[in-house]
């Protein structure tokens, strides 16, 4: 191998040595021939790119204004959007606005035409008249009948009598308010009877008033029945009548009444005894005062052995005893008032007992009557006024009746202890008088 | 200034707007002032002094002497009685006490009948507010805002008006009452006195 490698390279390099030697003036020549060519290159491509940079600078110049140009105008644009939409949102606000006006006018035209219903007036809902002409005819329409109402005016038309019978007359309405009622039967102020119909009121002295509207010459001072409207009947305020009154006190009610009953009862008997220990108090202080100042003590008891009551009793048993010692004699009459005394306040201390316990039942009877309607507001609930009130006036009732059994009760039993009082004193005064007597014309 | 006539009638239009129950009070208010009148000129006292000089005045003066009041009388009556008792014999004490009665009970005269119309008088002006306050409840109950008349405005003022004369009524009553009850619970000690000092003068 090293053999073949040797052979080749041997003629190469003789060759190439040959070359060398025959060839170097060609080559210099060749070189600077070259060498011009390449130069005169250069110079070409740098005149070239002189140019190149010129040309590119300018270029770059002319794209820097383009660009400025275009973002001046996309500035522009821009703003131009920014107005519009702007302008957008303000339109389709006012679109809202007058969608929204017209859904208020059409509510308006509704709720006139519902207002006015009530009072016959028709408003036509046909698409043909605008919204606007609608309110205009519903405004006209009210203030006509606004003036109507607000006014005094005179109709035909019919009403119930209290007794229920169905007259036609002629009916003053006061505005929507009142009204008054005249036919051949009966005259006067009308109150609602329900589903618009009109009843005669019961107060006393309206016909004169009715007949001063209808000739609309009103007096100084009507009697009138003002309501709210005609749907609702009202009902009659019927007087309570004294059983009514009782029945709402109830039970303890009836109690109250037995205990006043009672103390009526033992005042009368009080009052008899009292009477009968009272009257001839005097009489007999007189006669025996006379028999005594004339001398004749033994005559005195004889005399007034007629009389009856405990002052005669007290006396006679003084006058029996007069002979005795002063002590024994006032120990005698002591003992016989203090038993007197049991008979003169007999009842007495009863009497102020039931006076003292009425007004307590009767506190008793408004408690439990309100604990009942308490009760029956905590099933039905607050609602009707009339459930509370009604209640509460029924649970007065009983206070109202025990203080009506108490008061007279207490005045009467009171100065009817005060009467027994003054009849043991003079009891007492008359029987140590007589005593007295005796003893000064004894001696 | 107002005539007389339309001061009564106002009076009368204030004693209605209270309804029947202030007609009541009034009476028991005219009771109750002759009452505390009467009481008053009884327990007028006249003499000023106590009692020891009294019966001394009325000892040495005798006929002379001027009655100005209640306790004079008595002086006099149960110097009067002591006499008597003494000449007959009798217990002094006693007698003077005998002649003495009266007057205990003078000095208590409507003395009950006052404490009676103090007590009274709210009462009476309670039961005319219940009565004020179940027409108002019942107006109520009727027909609430249609009420014909002035029935619940009526009870209102009934209810109020009658509890005030009740108590305009009662509380001078009470005061005056008790001022006076004083005075005659003085005199009751007087009268004891006057027996004490006459009957142990006596004994000397």
């Amino acid at each position: 191998m090293k053999a073949m490698i040797m052979k080749l390279f041997l003629p190469i390099f003789t060759l190439f040595a040959l070359l060398t030697v025959t060839n170097a003036s060609e080559l210099d020549r060749a070189y600077q021939k070259e060498y011009a060519f390449l130069k005169a290159q250069k110079t070409e491509l740098a005149k070239r790119l002189e140019t190149d940079k010129v040309q590119q600078e300018k270029d770059l110049q002319l794209s820097k204004e383009k660009v400025e140009a275009l973002q001046s105008t996309l500035l522009e644009v821009s703003k131009n959007a920014k107005t519009s939409s702007e302008k957008l949102e303000k339109l389709s606000k006012a679109l809202a606005d007058k969608e929204d006006n017209g859904g208020l006018v059409g509510n308006v035209v509704n709720q006139a035409r519902l207002t006015l219903e009530p009072y016959g007036v028709k408003m036509g809902d046909d698409n043909k008249t605008t919204d606007v002409q609608k309110i205009q005819q519903a405004l006209s329409v009210s203030t006509k009948l606004y003036g109507e109402l607000s006014s005094i005016r005179n109709e035909k038309g019919e009403f119930y009598l209290p007794d229920g019978k169905k007259v036609e007359g002629d009916i003053v309405k006061v505005g929507n308010v009142a009204a008054y009622g005249i036919s051949k039967d009966a005259a006067g102020a009308l109150a609602p009877a329900g589903n618009g119909a009109y009843k005669l009121w019961n107060a006393v002295g309206s016909s004169d008033d009715a007949k001063a509207m209808y000739a609309k010459k009103p007096n100084d001072t009507v009697n009138i029945f003002v309501y709210e409207n005609l749907d609702k009947e009202v009902d009659y305020v019927k007087e309570k009548t004294f059983v009514e009154t009782m029945e709402d006190g109830g039970i303890i009610g009836y109690i109250i009444f037995a205990l006043g009953l009672f103390g009526l009862v033992l005042l009368g008997l009080r009052v008899i005894n009292l009477m009968k220990a009272s009257t001839n108090v005097n009489d007999i202080t007189q006669i025996v005062v006379e028999k005594v100042e004339s001398g004749k003590k033994h005559e005195a008891l004889d005399a007034i052995k007629g009389f009856e009551g405990s002052t005669a009793r007290v006396i006679k048993s003084a006058l029996r005893n007069i002979d005795k010692d002063r002590e024994h004699v006032e120990d005698v009459i002591m003992e016989n008032i203090l038993n007197e005394s049991t008979q003169i306040d007999r009842f007495g201390g009863f009497v102020l007992v039931i006076a003292a316990v009425a007004p307590l039942m009767g506190l008793l009877g408004t408690v439990t009557g309100m604990i009942e309607t308490f009760d029956v507001i905590t099933e039905f609930g607050t609602g009707d006024p009339k459930l509370l009130s009604g209640g509460i006036s029924a649970a007065l009732v009983t206070t109202m009746q025990g203080l009506i059994v108490a008061i007279p009760l207490l005045l009467i039993g009171n100065l009817l202890s005060g009467w027994a009082q003054g009849i043991k004193d003079s009891m007492e005064q008359n029987a140590l008088h007589i005593v007295n007597l005796y003893e000064k014309y004894r001696g | 200034m107002l005539s007389p006539f339309e001061f009564v009638g106002r009076f009368v239009e204030l004693m209605n707007a209270g309804g029947m129950v202030m007609w009541v009070l009034f009476v028991l208010n005219f009771f109750l002032w002759y009452g505390l009148g009467y009481r008053y000129f009884i327990l007028k006292r006249g003499t000023k002094g106590n009692v020891r000089r009294l019966i001394n005045k009325h000892e040495t003066r005798g006929e002379d002497q001027v009655m100005r009041g209640m306790l004079d009388y008595a002086v006099v009556d149960a110097l009067e009685a002591a006499q008597e008792a003494k000449a007959i014999g009798a217990n002094v004490r006693k007698h003077i006490n005998g002649v003495l009665l009266p007057y205990y009970s003078d000095v208590n005269t409507y003395r009950i009948m006052i404490k009676t119309i103090v007590v009274l008088a709210p009462l009476v002006g309670l039961l005319g507010t219940v009565v004020g306050m179940i027409e108002t409840f019942d107006a109520l109950q009727n027909s609430s805002m249609f009420s014909q008349g002035a029935s619940i405005s009526g009870g209102i003022s009934k209810a109020l008006f009658t509890t005030e004369l009740g108590l305009v009524v009662a509380v001078p009553g009470l005061i005056i009452g008790r001022v006076l009850d004083r005075q005659a619970e003085r005199y009751e000690l007087e009268f004891e006195q006057i027996t004490d000092i006459i009957s142990t003068k006596d004994a000397e």
